[in-house]
């Protein structure tokens, strides 16, 4: 929807390293990724947006549970049925996923590699376009796609331990695997989109300009945006509350 | 932070509740006057960087959920001796 801050107001101006993770972004959501093509991923990003309209999940989110309602999901009809169920359950009631549904989206005939990549584009879409909204400017219009084929390549060490797929430690890392660790850190939630190892190097890029990079979260001894460290956890506790997040 | 009515004793934690309460509502004209009173009061960068830390909370849940991902040992260490502190233990007693 178009506000008036968006046709009156001019927009703030953007630090120039978030402008530029931005653009990043943009770039690696519209090429090939490891599982799907730049153009099945920017479907992904449209249905992504598209899910936040979608009637069932509405009705779904206001339900006691997910499941007690049934339905089709209003889709853009560019990906199978299965890719859309999870696109927008991810982007709209994330905190009810649970083993069970996953399992029946894998039966179903989704990998778990190209599961966790749709993860993924759909947390980073939603933070380009939570962005957007937060300033009052227009949502990106979606690149073309880029030509190129899916690396396909999983590592080795992936196994299922911390989260309900499987994920590479620090330790399993190969000199063959692209290892995001060293730049963006290794605590639970930098492991978690590991199966695709690009997936986190494409997340936390974008995520650590939003917010803070790992390894200024606890460090106190100065502050690196213009908000402080207290109140940047004030915004990231509440928001973590509304959204239900455990983490 | 289940309220977000209360008064958190951070500089400026009012107007940042309310923004970051309305950009992830549903109602377009509160979150116009919000983000106007926001950045009128503390300025273009600090609206830029609370538009980007709300971004973030809101994307980053979509990677611990949707992977269903277990909390760090730090974490929970951290969370249960902060409960001890505050007792909020809610054994018999």
């Amino acid at each position: 929807m178009i506000t008036a801050d968006i046709a009156t107001v001019k927009p703030p101006h953007i630090r120039a390293d978030l402008a530029s993770a931005i653009e990043r972004s943009w770039r690696r959501l519209s090429g090939p990724g490891t599982w799907w093509s730049g153009a099945q991923r920017l479907r992904i990003v449209a249905e992504t947006r598209n899910a936040v309209h979608c009637p069932l999940c509405h009705e779904r989110k206001a339900a006691l549970s997910p499941n007690a309602v049934a339905g089709t999901h209003a889709s853009l009809g560019t990906l199978p049925d299965v890719v859309v169920d999870v696109i927008h359950r991810v982007r709209t009631d994330a905190n009810r996923l649970s083993e069970a549904w996953i399992e029946r989206v894998l039966a179903a005939g989704l990998s778990d590699a190209e599961y966790v990549e749709i993860v993924g584009i759909v947390a980073t879409a939603t933070g380009l376009d939570t962005f957007s909204r937060a300033l009052g400017t227009a949502p990106a219009a979606l690149p073309a796609p880029r030509a190129g084929a899916p690396s396909r390549r999983r590592p080795r060490g992936a196994r299922k331990s911390i989260a309900r797929v499987p994920t590479v430690s620090p330790a399993d890392m190969t000199d063959e695997d692209v290892n995001p660790y060293p730049q963006y850190g290794q605590v639970h939630i930098q492991q978690a989109l590991s199966l695709v190892p690009e997936a986190v190097i494409e997340f936390f890029d974008l995520d650590t300009a939003l917010y803070l990079k790992q390894d200024w979260i606890r460090d106190f001894t100065r502050e690196y945006r213009s908000l402080t460290h207290a109140q940047l956890e004030l915004i990231a506790s509440r928001a973590s509350v509304i959204n239900g997040c455990y983490y | 932070m289940l309220d977000g009515a209360a008064d958190s004793g951070v500089p400026d934690g009012a107007i940042l509740v309310q923004f970051t309460e309305a950009v992830l509502g549903a109602d377009d004209l509160l979150l116009e006057q919000v983000r106007g009173r926001l950045r009128a009061s503390l300025g273009d960068a600090k609206l830029v960087d609370a538009a980007g830390a709300v971004a973030s909370f809101n994307a980053v849940v979509k990677v611990a959920d949707g992977t269903g991902l277990t909390v760090d040992d730090f974490r929970r260490d951290l969370a249960d001796k902060l409960r001890d502190e505050l007792k909020l233990g809610f054994g018999p007693g």
